[in-house]
């Protein structure tokens, strides 16, 4: 029995829905995101789970108890908003302990913990200052204190980071982790940003259009999206479209054009057309006529880390990364080879919905 | 952005071409036009009326240009001057109480509301403001005069006897012309402070376990505090110096500073001792509005910036 349980939660606003139908478990202690683009109604479901916004159908259920027509400020849930939704005529002592002051806990005792949960994220010096005096980091992470100082059973995160700048975001994303793992705290996160979800979630759900198109590890999510969108959304890909064939040995492979591909791990399938997704890391950069297609440079990225190539080939335009292991890499204007292995191309589900046709 | 600031001053600080040199006289010469108008037709009748509240007034010889203090230690030290002063500041505080009871809650309600009813709320709320206060005010004479709507509605109830009921000439019925002249500053000061507040926070309490009225009470109040006070602030100054209301409601039994100032001016002709009594008007308001903004500048400097 799972510690949270979201049964076929549905909200429409008028004739257009938001959320359809969400079904999803969470196990106490977890870690889990609801990754997709704007409008996807990840923040929609998040605003129910708060108690902010009605569904129009389905449950929410907590460690057994129905609470969903339970008042938002009954959920006892910790919240960060994405705003942080400080109370910026309060200090941040005070920030911290209006929860415990709403719960009628002792002064003395408010203190102790308002002291403890600002030393958990490291502001204990900052407890008199107002919320303008801070940087966004800190705020930040007041926000995270004032939440978890009610020693929720649930902490809602909406987009918490997306405020911050690339590098603040990065360290934010490590300590916030860190902060959950220690408190334990069973966490869900709302976030567009994919490399958020992916590094600090134990799993990922990722929507599109009110629908979950795939709950997974981050891992998984990642290395076996579950159809198109899931593949594009979650990292950068190479779609290709051909048909499924055999080969002389009588075993499944891609065919493309007069070229065929040899595909691992996939049992027989009926011959037809698919789609097939390479991730642009598994993608190998080798000289003319050494890989499996050849083609030419086009554009090239230095990221300092790798390098991110487009090269047009045969079988269409490929994303390739490749690490900087120090030589200058390729020019634009290059021939070169380009190959993979079997184990490297995924087949892909059509979307179950149509409406995911749009994306390629 | 502190960086940036001291970047442009350290710009500025730069050696000033001939170029910038000239530059530098363009904002004065922008705004000498209006300086020039405010001086004259501000400045001017400011200074002759200080002027003219130093000069004697004799029933008999009329104004002369003699030097004297006497308007003032009439005004500062006759019981009768007290008592208008007193009255008008009450009446000006307990407008400015009506309004921030009527008025912050009205900003705050229209405010939260959906789509058409927002803006309709608005516009019904400050057009009154389109109307000149002298309509404004005979229709509230209409309405709690002798021969009013309220005393119809107080005779039939058999509150008020056969005389009727009249608020005219009274305290509260210049407050309450007053309040409903004035509460639309209110609405526009608190819902000006209304914008800058994020309404998450309000859901941020609601989270932490806070009752709907609570959330009101500690965390929406406090964040429009400051347009609360500056609204109160333009209230209080205006309902001090206010003179059509009044003197249409009040009248000569029921008198204020200001319209004592147009009784001395036209009925007993005692220029200089009207002017005594509107500088004195105006020094107080004054140093009751310096005061009072400079504290809540103060007051809020650190929380809410320069709100």
């Amino acid at each position: 029995m799972s510690f949270l349980t979201l049964e076929s939660l549905t909200k429409h606003y008028g004739d257009t829905a938001a959320v359809k139908g969400l079904d999803l478990s969470i196990e106490q202690g977890e870690f889990v995101s609801l990754l997709g683009p704007s409008g996807c109604g990840k923040t929609t479901t998040l605003q129910m789970i708060a108690g902010f916004v009605t569904p129009t159908a389905g449950r929410l259920v907590m460690d057994g108890r129905d609470m969903t027509d339970l008042a938002p400020n009954a959920r006892g849930f910790g919240i960060v908003f994405q705003s942080y939704a400080l109370f910026p005529h309060m200090t941040i002592s005070e920030n911290v302990g209006f929860g415990l002051e709403m719960r009628k806990i002792a002064a003395h005792e408010r203190t102790r913990r308002i002291r403890q949960v600002l030393e958990l994220v490291r502001l204990d010096h900052l407890n008199d200052r107002y919320p303008r005096e801070l940087s966004g980091g800190q705020r930040q992470r007041v926000a995270l204190a004032r939440a978890l100082v009610i020693e929720p059973p649930l902490l809602l995160l909406d987009e918490p980071l997306s405020n911050l700048d690339a590098k603040l975001r990065e360290d934010m994303q490590l300590e916030l982790r860190n902060i959950q793992r220690n408190v334990g705290t069973t966490t869900l996160m709302v976030t567009h940003d994919q490399g958020e979800a992916l590094s600090m979630s134990d799993r990922v759900v990722v929507m599109d259009q009110g629908c979950v198109k795939q709950i997974a590890e981050p891992f998984r999510a990642y290395e076996e999206p579950a159809d198109i969108f899931v593949s594009t959304f979650v990292g950068k890909t190479n779609l290709l479209d051909g048909r499924m064939a055999s080969n002389d040995a009588g075993l499944p492979c891609f065919e493309m054009g007069r070229q065929r591909f040899e595909l691992a791990g996939i049992g027989m399938m009926e011959d037809g057309p698919v789609r097939v997704s390479i991730r642009p890391e598994r993608v190998e950069m080798t000289p003319w006529q050494q890989g499996l297609v050849d083609g030419r440079v086009k554009t090239r990225q230095f990221a300092g880390d790798h390098w991110l190539y487009q090269i047009e080939t045969s079988v269409g335009l490929l994303l390739a990364n490749c690490p900087n292991c120090g030589p200058a890499g390729f020019d634009i204007g290059d021939e070169v080879g380009v190959r993979w292995t079997p184990d490297s191309v995924r087949l892909l589900r059509e979307s179950p919905t149509p409406a995911a046709g749009g994306m390629s | 952005m502190s960086e940036m600031t001291l970047e442009s001053r350290m710009a500025g600080r730069s050696r000033p071409s001939v170029r910038s040199r000239s530059l530098a006289w363009i904002p004065f010469w922008l705004t000498g036009p209006a300086a020039v108008f405010f001086l004259v037709l501000l400045g001017m009748p400011l200074l002759m009326t200080l002027v003219l509240s130093f000069y004697t007034f004799d029933y008999t010889a009329g104004i002369s240009e003699t030097l004297t203090l006497s308007n003032y230690t009439d005004v500062l030290f006759d019981g009768y001057f007290h008592e208008i002063f007193l009255r008008t500041y009450e009446i000006s505080l307990i407008t400015t109480l009506c309004c921030v009871v009527l008025g912050a809650p009205e900003a705050y309600i229209i405010y939260r509301m959906r789509r058409p009813w927002r803006s309709i709320c608005l516009l019904i709320t400050l057009g009154p403001l389109l109307i000149s206060v002298v309509v404004r005010t005979l229709g509230w004479v209409l309405l709690i005069g002798g021969n009013g709507l309220l005393s119809q509605f107080m005779q039939a109830l058999g509150l008020a006897g056969t005389r009727g009921f009249s608020l005219m000439y009274t305290q509260t019925g210049v407050v309450i012309a007053m309040v409903h002249v004035l509460v639309p500053f209110m609405v526009i000061s608190v819902w000006a402070s209304l914008r800058k507040v994020d309404l998450s926070t309000g859901d941020a309490a609601l989270s932490l376990g806070a009752k709907p009225f609570t959330v009101l009470r500690r965390v929406i109040f406090p964040q429009v505090l400051p347009g609360v006070l500056s609204g109160s602030l333009i209230i209080f100054a205006l309902t001090a110096s206010y003179f059509a209301t009044p003197s249409i409601i009040g009248g000569r039994r029921l008198k204020v500073v200001a319209t004592s100032v147009y009784d001395e001016y036209l009925s007993t002709m005692n220029w200089p001792l009207g002017a005594s009594i509107s500088i004195v008007l105006l020094v107080l308001n004054v140093v009751i509005v310096m005061s009072y903004s400079r504290w809540v500048e103060r007051r809020f400097r650190r929380t809410l910036g320069e709100g």
